[in-house]
């Protein structure tokens, strides 16, 4: 059951003015564009050969040995897209969107960024620019007083953050909207995983630990509890709730974590339901606004091609990233594809990226939200400017 | 960052505040630990906490008031509740706050073990009271931790708080005036607990014939009710026993308040005292199962001293700054919290969006709201009593929670420098490798390095 906060409804919903007794009239009168944008940011790293795996590439099982999946048609076989690309069977109602021709999923991709450390790395997918700045503001939030949301009313922010806490990459100085389950979650799987190894070597509190985790059932070897305690679906449900509404926001960001697989990340598949939920609840939620909106899945960088020693993978360059909605040109995958081989790879363990995730984003700003391109080079990616639009994103 | 820094902030202290580490290696740890000892000034944050006459005179005229609308049919009364919520809970965020902020770690710890020691608690409906136990706390334990035990005690077991808490305000010795009057005797509630709890300890060899003796010397002590003593301890003659009173075997010939006092002063002299402090103080520092000389020497500089808390307090420093006893101690979940926003040190907004409203629930969640402890004997204090299962989980769950909340906003392993051990390689590393800065704070909070001291 989703609890909706009451005074965040009120604020969202556009009430804000009548409840707090000012004159709501003209405020209400003004209509917005019909465009929506929504920022999935997957935090961790997600595995983009784990989620698109380039099933056909000539290295691909010899460098994935131990990941790889059937191929498309055998029983857990992954879902053919292009014949070359396909997608994590776990993805299978994205795979539907893909077959109405409105996903767009984007290989070898990545921000600037070339190190290894999360902080850093989803500092410069959400700030925008390429070196990490602790302080700075975000792309989409230096974005909104382009597209006339810079100053806004309580309620009537263009903006939207949906989650415990407003994502970096829509802080800064234009007033933004949040909206947070009233529910305060457990922590997710992957939390609870690693406490679990710290508390191991507490001869006291740990037997104590595995105690209380069996009693109330958060064990997370069994993935089938995961799904259950994590917010994102339900975030999104509401996230197209607030985007259907006349005067609701135009643009929202969720986040959801654990992408960071390390170890057996065979049996972490939870992650690609939770999204795969997510995704279709929106755009089930979003109904004839679907055909206006384009939703950008992007995590901070990819993971090594190869297992590593624990069944899982660790930090890496390339990674994959999804657009979808009504208004994106699907039905194709979006690649530079610069192959598997040992030789190809990044420091021999990297899938290449070869394009800039920023391409993707100042394209969707500008071609799809409107904003004009002195904005976007000036004040949205001031380091960016020479990175050309790409053409046919959309449709 | 030494393993004595960490020792001195963690162990004797609250936790490190940023820059605390470095505060105490500049000074030393030792020489940083002794000069909390004496002469300290009070908590800043507790300046608006009234002095508990003024708290006691106001719950004595709100209950006044309250009676005579009831009796005169007006509804309009306010509720104990809703008065003490305006009242106590303010002092409880202020009690915090001091506790967050102090610079002072270690004499607080020392207050905060006195106070459990000399535990006041509001647990059944004790509304008199929970406006000024906070006061309590300062009055008769703060303002007393550079004197002797006697002096503590003398002040503890004179407060307003204390006699009312341990039902003395109406003990009436049965051969006395107004004894007679009301047809009751003495309430020995006081007089068990000073011997049991707060001096010679169980097996501390007297019986009852004791607890009889000591309430009748504290017969009488008692608290003004109106005009200038209102709030106040009051001896109240008329009620204090008339007969001729032995405690331990001895007599007390002293006329009326002066017996009480001297019996109380024999009580902390008393080597069985002297051993029960100096085991309680070890187990609260040094760990359960603190070794027999750790014990012993607190003993020793106990009775030599004549139950100087200075010199007591400075045996700790002694033995267990730089000791290879292993000083296993859990935190409490009010020392959790406590620690948990000292290293933070939120300011601003993120305080105020994160914090204040939260604290008091969490506690109650946790079982430690204060001053609610559920018997005069306090809270407990091992690992076995705070570290159950289920309060493991809610630690994890409040660390996940706050560090939700709190998002990309702190660095984890910038806090990690200095909030858990030197030796928490293992949790330190796990804090650097989390996905995110929340989890990265989740796992920092959650560490089992962070709920031992």
């Amino acid at each position: 059951m989703t609890m909706i906060r009451r005074r965040t409804f009120l604020r969202s919903s556009g009430l804000a003015s009548l409840a707090l007794g000012l004159p709501g009239g003209a405020l209400l009168a003004s209509s917005r564009f019909e465009a929506r944008f929504v920022f999935i940011i997957l935090r961790g790293g997600m595995d983009g050969l784990m989620a698109v795996p380039a099933w056909k590439d000539p290295d691909f099982t010899r460098q994935r040995e131990g990941l790889v999946m059937p191929p498309p048609g055998q029983a857990g076989g992954v879902l053919d897209l292009d014949g070359f690309f396909a997608l994590h069977p776990d993805l299978r109602q994205l795979h539907r969107t893909w077959q109405a021709g409105d996903l767009l999923p984007i290989h070898a991709v990545a921000t600037p960024y070339r190190q290894r450390s999360h902080f850093d790395a989803q500092n410069v997918l959400e700030h925008g620019l390429a070196v990490p700045d602790r302080r700075g503001d975000g792309w989409l939030n230096r974005a909104l007083p382009g597209l006339g949301g810079g100053a806004a009313a309580p309620g009537r922010e263009l903006a939207m953050a949906l989650g415990h806490t407003i994502p970096r990459v829509l802080r800064g100085s234009a007033a933004v909207g949040a909206f947070d389950l009233d529910l305060l979650p457990d922590p997710d799987p992957d939390t609870v995983e690693r406490l679990r190894g710290l508390y191991a070597g507490d001869a006291v509190l740990g037997p104590r630990l595995e105690a209380a985790l069996q009693a109330q059932g958060l064990d997370m070897g069994a993935s089938s509890h995961g799904r259950s305690l994590r917010p994102e679906p339900r975030l999104a449900e509401a996230a197209a709730g607030f985007l259907t509404q006349d005067q609701g926001p135009r643009l929202a960001v969720l986040e959801m974590g654990g992408w960071d697989s390390h170890a057996d990340q065979p049996g972490m598949r939870w992650r690609l339901r939770v999204l795969d939920e997510a995704l279709a609840r929106l755009r089930d939620g979003l109904g004839t606004v679907w055909r206006h909106t384009v939703v950008l899945v992007a995590t901070e960088f990819g993971r090594t091609v190869a297992m590593n020693g624990s069944g899982g993978t660790d930090h890496g360059t390339g990674a994959a990233a999804f657009l979808l909605g009504g208004a994106v040109a699907g039905g194709r995958v979006l690649a530079d594809w610069p192959g598997l081989s040992h030789k190809a790879l990044r420091d021999g363990r990297d899938l290449a990226a070869t394009l800039d995730l920023r391409r993707v984003t100042r394209t969707v700003l500008h071609d799809h939200l409107g904003l004009a391109r002195r904005r976007l080079d000036e004040d949205v990616f001031p380091d960016g400017a020479d990175l050309e639009l790409l053409p046919d994103l959309l449709v | 960052m030494s393993v004595a820094a960490y020792r001195a902030s963690s162990h004797f202290g609250l936790g490190p505040r940023p820059g605390e580490l470095e505060a105490i290696e500049a000074l030393g740890a030792d020489l940083w630990l002794a000069r909390q000892l004496v002469g300290r000034p009070a908590p800043a944050a507790l300046t608006d906490v009234p002095p508990s006459d003024v708290s006691l005179r106001e719950m004595l005229a709100f209950q006044r008031d309250r009676n005579m609308m009831r009796q005169a049919g007006d509804m309009r009364v306010t509720s104990a509740g809703d008065y003490l919520r305006s009242t106590m809970l303010p002092q409880f965020e202020a009690r915090l706050d001091a506790a967050i902020a102090t610079l002072d770690g270690f004499r607080e710890r020392l207050v905060a073990f006195w106070s459990n020691h000399f535990t006041v608690s509001t647990a059944g409906a004790r509304t008199l009271i929970a406006s000024s136990c906070v006061a309590f706390e300062h009055e008769a334990i703060r303002a007393r931790l550079d004197g002797s035990f006697a002096a503590m005690l003398r002040a503890v077991v004179q407060h307003p708080v204390m006699l009312a808490y341990m039902d003395n305000l109406d003990s009436f010795a049965a051969n006395s005036e107004l004894g007679r009057a009301r047809g009751r005797g003495v309430n020995e509630n006081l007089a068990r607990e000073v011997l049991e709890l707060h001096t010679l300890g169980v097996g501390g060899g007297y019986d009852h014939r004791d607890v009889r003796g000591l309430a009748a010397l504290l017969s009488g002590w008692s608290m003004g009710r109106e005009g200038d003593d209102s709030g106040r301890f009051r001896f109240r003659e008329q009620g204090h026993d008339t007969g001729t009173l032995r405690l331990l075997g001895r007599d007390y010939p002293q006329p009326g308040l002066a017996r009480g006092e001297a019996a109380l002063d024999d009580l902390a002299r008393h080597p069985a005292t002297a051993r029960f402090l100096a085991t309680k103080l070890a187990g609260h520092f040094a760990g359960e199962g603190a070794d027999e000389r750790v014990v012993k020497a607190l003993e020793h500089s106990y009775l030599d001293s004549d139950g100087d808390l200075p010199s007591v307090h400075a045996v700790l420093i002694d033995l267990l700054l730089e000791g290879e006893t292993s000083l296993r101690k859990l935190r409490t979940p009010n020392d959790f919290l406590v620690a948990a926003l000292r290293g933070l040190d939120l300011a601003g907004e993120d305080l105020e969006q994160v914090i204040p409203a939260h604290r008091l629930e969490t506690l109650a969640a946790m079982g430690q709201f204060p001053f609610q402890a559920p018997s005069p004997a306090g809270w407990p204090d091992s690992a076995e009593h705070w570290g159950a299962p289920t309060a493991l989980l809610q630690r994890i769950d409040w660390a996940h929670g706050l560090a939700a909340r709190l998002g990309s906003k702190v660095l984890p392993t910038a806090l990690a420098a200095y909030m858990l051990p030197p030796q928490a390689e293992g949790s330190r590393r796990a804090v650097a490798a989390a996905e995110s800065a929340a989890q990265g704070l989740t796992l920092l909070l959650a560490a089992p390095e962070f709920q031992w001291r």
